[in-house]
């Protein structure tokens, strides 16, 4: 790893625990500067609220002049990131990258992200289609997902539960049986159907 | 009774500059009403005298007009008063009571120039700013002092050379408005740290 990214994570790892941003972390993987791990709290007044999001940094070899190979390793139903994978679609992490942001802005960015998606620019086609033709599925399912992957607290919503039950009693695995149903918007009947065909 | 002792300066901020006397109400409206569509000019009149012959001063009044080189000598406090005419108030009190006069413009006086003073105060004791090369984020303090050179951008930007040098060859933008930039786009900066 070139010695201007090395030295950056490390100035920039020193600039976040010293901004004390209670919402945003990263921290290192392991003794390499390459390969980081970073957390966001889901902000308030969204599904995600109080979610806490685990992320994937890659350092490449020519940062700061690229930008920060990032994606989701918390599950999170929401238009411009992938439900499956994770990849995120922004465009400071691809064509609008600058020199000048940071890991830190990176992640402000990223929850800004969460508070404002852009489902006319999306990563995951099927949640962009809910989020733009049944926005009340869209909710209850981002929600759903932000309890059950990212222990976001509150009560969960019965109906999913039962449902997502029901899926999984007939032997599907419970993670297969909330994206079918998610992806069915919660039409355990579709969600069946679409799990025996596959 | 000397002339300075008796000369009082009304100053108009951006209008012009009018120095009425202790002369007659008469006298003082006809000042005012030349001035108004008057340049920028400072006009003295100076003694009771001229004040007592009316058309001495009107004469002395153009003749520093044209010339424009009225001098009021404003170091010493007490030859003159200063009277703000940008507040309305001043423009019409009328200028019987002396004293309180001065009293309201050693008043200004001092209202005026103690933000000021403050403003001094506060950049003597305040900290030097923090300045990070974007890119590198090392303080560009310690960029000079280990002798390498600052660059400003075409489009203001501030980082070290090797940097900037580094992300126009990569980039071919700016690292902070992505402005597109050439080798030529950025240039050596001197500052004048003591």
């Amino acid at each position: 790893m070139s010695s201007i990214a090395t030295t950056r994570i490390q100035r920039e790892l020193k600039d976040i625990k010293e901004s004390n941003n209670q919402s945003i972390k990263i921290e290192l993987k392991s003794d390499e500067f390459n390969n980081l791990r970073g957390e966001i709290v889901g902000p308030s007044g969204t599904p995600y609220q109080d979610g806490m999001y685990k992320l994937s940094i890659k350092i490449p070899e020519t940062y700061p002049f690229n930008p920060p190979i990032v994606s989701f390793d918390t599950r999170i139903w929401h238009p411009n990131i992938s439900s499956v994978t994770g990849a995120i679609c922004l465009d400071i992490l691809k064509d609008q990258w600058a020199a000048a942001l940071t890991l830190r802005t990176v992640l402000l960015s990223l929850q800004a992200l969460l508070s404002a998606a852009e489902p006319d620019d999306p990563q995951d086609a099927v949640v962009a289609k809910q989020y733009k033709d049944n926005q009340k599925a869209f909710v209850k399912t981002a929600r759903f997902w932000a309890q059950y992957y990212a222990n976001a607290p509150g009560p969960r919503d019965t109906d999913c539960v039962e449902k997502l039950r029901k899926a999984s009693e007939m032997g599907f695995y419970k993670d297969i049986s909330l994206q079918a149903l998610s992806t069915h918007s919660w039409d355990l009947e579709n969600a069946i159907q679409y799990l025996t065909s596959c | 009774m000397t002339q300075s002792d008796e000369s009082s300066l009304i100053s108009l901020t951006d209008e012009p500059l009018v120095v009425d006397l202790n002369a007659r109400r008469r006298r003082r409206r006809r000042i005012r009403s030349t001035t108004s569509n008057g340049s920028g000019d400072v006009i003295v009149i100076d003694s009771p005298a001229e004040v007592s012959n009316p058309v001495a001063p009107r004469r002395r009044r153009r003749q520093r007009r044209s010339n424009g080189d009225s001098v009021v000598d404003l170091t010493c406090n007490d030859s003159v008063e200063l009277v703000d005419l940008t507040t309305p108030a001043s423009l019409i009190r009328p200028p019987l009571n002396r004293t309180q006069k001065r009293t309201d413009a050693a008043g200004l006086i001092t209202t005026t120039s103690a933000p000021r003073q403050d403003l001094l105060s506060h950049e003597d004791t305040s900290p030097i700013l923090k300045l990070n090369c974007p890119v590198c984020l090392e303080p560009l303090h310690s960029v000079i002092r280990a002798g390498r050179k600052i660059c400003s951008t075409v489009c203001g930007h501030i980082f070290c050379r090797s940097c900037i040098k580094q992300a126009v060859r990569t980039c071919k933008k700016c690292p902070t408005c992505r402005k597109k930039l050439t080798e030529k786009g950025f240039h050596d900066i001197f500052l004048p740290i003591s």
